[in-house]
């Protein structure tokens, strides 16, 4: 039970997730959970208690009992008492200062990653505001590789999303030509299939390394179905760059996805025998789904979501991805919202040492447009955001939600000064695709090739 | 060298990167041009058009007596309504725990209905039709999808229980219609988000042995089925093939593979009636 008097009121919460719920900036999924503040005097109330607690109560307290939860028990498990020593005097305000501090360099933070949990990191988000935590998401660098290194200072990469209706080979093809033209796809290129079908997936799988193998581009693909459908790819030797898989921060949800620790790592230790690259695992997540799988516990749905980084870290995934404005309005009602847990992500995740990318997005039932994309876009481009996505026209066509376009990473590019990841930015400029700009007279001679792949 | 104009610089540089003929090969909006790294004027536009168009699309509401008449049209199979406990718009799209149950009153109705009529009870599949998110989806292909599964159900010698027609539901509200009237299967027919290039998608989500309690882990997804996505025939066969396989295993969900080619429907179409 917690308790402050402010202006001759008393507030109360329950518990710890109580309170955290409460200090959470107001978002749709947290009230339809019936866990967000009433008021706001309320929810600042819960942030001066949530600033005074100690670190430490966060190592005796839990969110969700580590008995009934296997996320909560990894949460145990990776956090590494001996580094936490060094901040365990802390209070949750005195950490947001830290971070915010110049003494707290990159090396600070990238040593800090297992020091703290995501229940902490999830806190400190909560007392932060926007700039804040753009400001300490831009210090962090996680640096990932397959066959191209993500997450290097001054760099931006992107996952070309060439998605088709009915994965029709010439129609993802047609989308993957026009994106490497744009210096698309340095992260990966990713096809959500639209079927289920393992023989249709095996037969996508080669076609994507297929085109890598013949245009000779530092790439990676990945075909994103459920993980045992990879496995059994990978069984059947077809050529799997990446492991996807969606992913929740409580064992609920993961059971609601079909997957549990145990089998993230089985792909894990197969990714490991396979060797096909340093990191190949590549997740994927997002404010709301607990709550959708009837799996939140009474937890704030922004906390959840930073649990679901420590399932995420465990297995040195090579991109993590929040696709922060496709679960809808009951979630994140507006720009507004989707903006703020855009930023919360990126935070959080970095913090926790992840490379942390994000599906800008909005679905056209949610009080979103392209000018809050543009804003959620701009801004992690300044947070130092390791990818996003790449999709024609910002219209996904299978999937039916509008993201980031391969106009859009060249904007953000060009105003930044960013830079593809660099075994892709040779091969951009050898195909004379891009030298720090478009390159306008681009021919493309494997063309025709790919077409017929 | 010839000088050029701006108006000629600005319309060189603004070649299309891929061939526009490759657009024969998708819907995607590749083959768009630039002007320096940014979309072109007609581009911006015509996204922002289709943009109008897909959020108009959410606010349509469905005319559940015209569905019953266009139903009616193809079947003899009895219709009926029921509702879930969304009362408006906003709160269909902000509450998806009240898009997910049935009203008292639709309840009701409904078991008093299948107390006089035994008959409907523990039927092989029961349909669901809901407008979901587009209503423009269900208006568009519900009853053409509707008329290539009941003669294949027929084929398959499935019973199939009355049609019930729904709007501003979520797809577990199924299950909730389900649990009345305990169908081995239930299938939901529902409009998907509306998207820029299609506006009036459909899916198909079905579930094995349905709970009211039932996740998604539990069901079957076929997706995309509009004009340009999975033809009608297409969808209704895929679904035929998975349901024969979902009854001969006993469950749906992530465990059910799809597998799915026309030849190996022809086969057990051809072969001797499975019946469940």
């Amino acid at each position: 039970m917690y308790k402050i008097t402010l202006k001759n009121q008393v507030y109360r919460f329950n518990d710890l997730k109580d309170l955290m719920a409460k200090a959470t900036p107001l978002r749709s999924g947290d009230i339809l959970a019936g866990v967000a503040a009433e008021s706001l005097t309320q929810m600042v109330a819960a942030q001066m208690i949530l600033a005074d607690l100690p670190l430490s109560v966060f190592t005796q307290q839990f969110v969700i009992d580590p008995e009934i939860d296997e996320i909560s028990r990894l949460i145990i498990k990776q956090h590494n008492l001996a580094k936490f020593a060094q901040i365990s005097s802390m209070c949750i305000g005195e950490l947001r200062e830290y971070l915010l501090s110049y003494e707290c360099t990159p090396q600070v933070l990238a040593d800090l990653r297992y020091a703290l949990t995501p229940e902490m990191v999830a806190a400190v988000s909560k007392i932060m505001r926007n700039q804040d935590l753009i400001a300490v998401a831009a210090k962090c660098e996680v640096i990932t590789k397959f066959r191209t290194t993500i997450g290097l200072k001054g760099r931006l990469s992107t996952r070309l999303q060439p998605n088709h209706a009915t994965d029709d080979k010439a129609g993802i093809a047609a989308s993957i030509i026009e994106g490497l033209l744009y210096a698309s796809g340095d992260a990966v290129i990713g096809v959500n299939p639209a079927t289920d079908d393992i023989n249709q997936l095996g037969s996508l799988v080669s076609m994507l390394d297929g085109i890598r193998q013949s245009i000779g581009a530092p790439i990676q693909s990945c075909v994103l179905t459920h993980i045992s459908n990879s496995i059994l790819l990978a069984k059947r030797k077809l050529p799997v760059d990446l492991f996807f898989q969606s992913i929740g921060g409580t064992e609920g949800v993961n059971t609601s996805f079909g997957v549990s620790l145990e089998v993230l790592q089985e792909a894990f230790e197969l990714g490991k025998e396979l060797n096909r690259g340093q990191n190949y695992m590549y997740f994927e997540t997002g404010q709301g789904s607990a709550l959708s799988a009837n799996a939140n516990h009474g937890v704030d749905q922004q906390t959840i979501e930073t649990r679901a980084y420590a399932v995420a870290r465990e297995y040195n995934p090579l991109l993590v991805n929040t696709v922060v404005g496709f679960i809808g309005p009951e979630y994140l009602y507006n720009g507004k919202q989707i903006i703020r847990a855009g930023l919360e992500d990126q935070f959080c995740g970095k913090l926790l040492g992840l490379p942390m990318g994000c599906d800008v997005c909005y679905t056209n039932h949610a009080d979103a447009d392209q000018n809050d994309m543009d804003n959620l876009l701009t801004l992690l481009g300044v947070a130092g955001c390791s990818f996003i996505m790449g999709i024609p026209g910002s219209d996904d066509i299978m999937l039916n939600y509008q993201s980031t376009s391969f106009h859009d990473a060249i904007y953000l590019r060009n105003l930044l000064g960013l830079r593809p990841a660099p075994e892709f930015e040779s091969w951009l400029k050898q195909q004379q695709i891009w030298d720090g700009k478009l390159i306008n007279k681009t021919q493309f001679a494997q063309l025709n090739y790919l077409l017929q792949a | 060298m010839k000088n050029l104009s701006v108006k000629e610089q600005l319309i060189a540089q603004q070649n299309d990167r891929v061939a526009p003929d490759l657009t024969k090969f998708t819907n995607a909006r590749i083959a768009i041009g630039h002007s320096g790294g940014h979309t072109r004027t007609k581009n911006w536009l015509d996204f922002q058009l289709d943009f109008a168009a897909a959020k108009d699309a959410v606010y349509n509401e469905l005319d559940l007596t015209k569905l019953a008449d266009n139903i009616q049209q193809i079947t003899d199979r009895e219709i009926y309504l029921a509702n879930s406990l969304v009362t408006s718009l906003d709160q269909f799209l902000t509450r998806p725990d009240l898009g997910r149950s049935i009203n008292s009153e639709s309840h009701e109705q409904l078991m008093q209905l299948c107390t006089a009529h035994p008959e409907y009870i523990a039927q092989d599949i029961l349909v669901v039709i809901s407008s979901g998110l587009s209503s423009l989806a269900i208006e568009n292909h519900a009853v053409a999808l509707l008329n290539q599964l009941l003669p294949l159900f027929a084929k398959m010698g499935w019973s199939v229980a009355p049609i019930i027609i729904s709007k501003q539901t979520r797809v577990a509200f199924a299950d909730k219609v389900n649990d009345i009237f305990k169908a081995k299967v239930v299938l939901n027919l529902i409009g998907e988000r509306p998207g820029l290039s299609s506006n009036d998608s459909m899916s198909i989500y079905f579930t094995y042995n349905s709970k009211i309690n039932s996740t998604d882990e539990q069901r079957n997804c076929i997706s995309n089925i509009h004009c340009n996505g999975l033809s009608y025939i297409q969808a209704a066969e895929k679904l035929t093939y998975l349901l024969h396989r979902a009854f001969e295993l006993g469950y749906s969900g992530v465990q059910l593979k799809d597998d799915f080619s026309p030849a190996a429907l022809q086969q057990i179409l051809g072969g001797a009636n499975y019946v469940s």
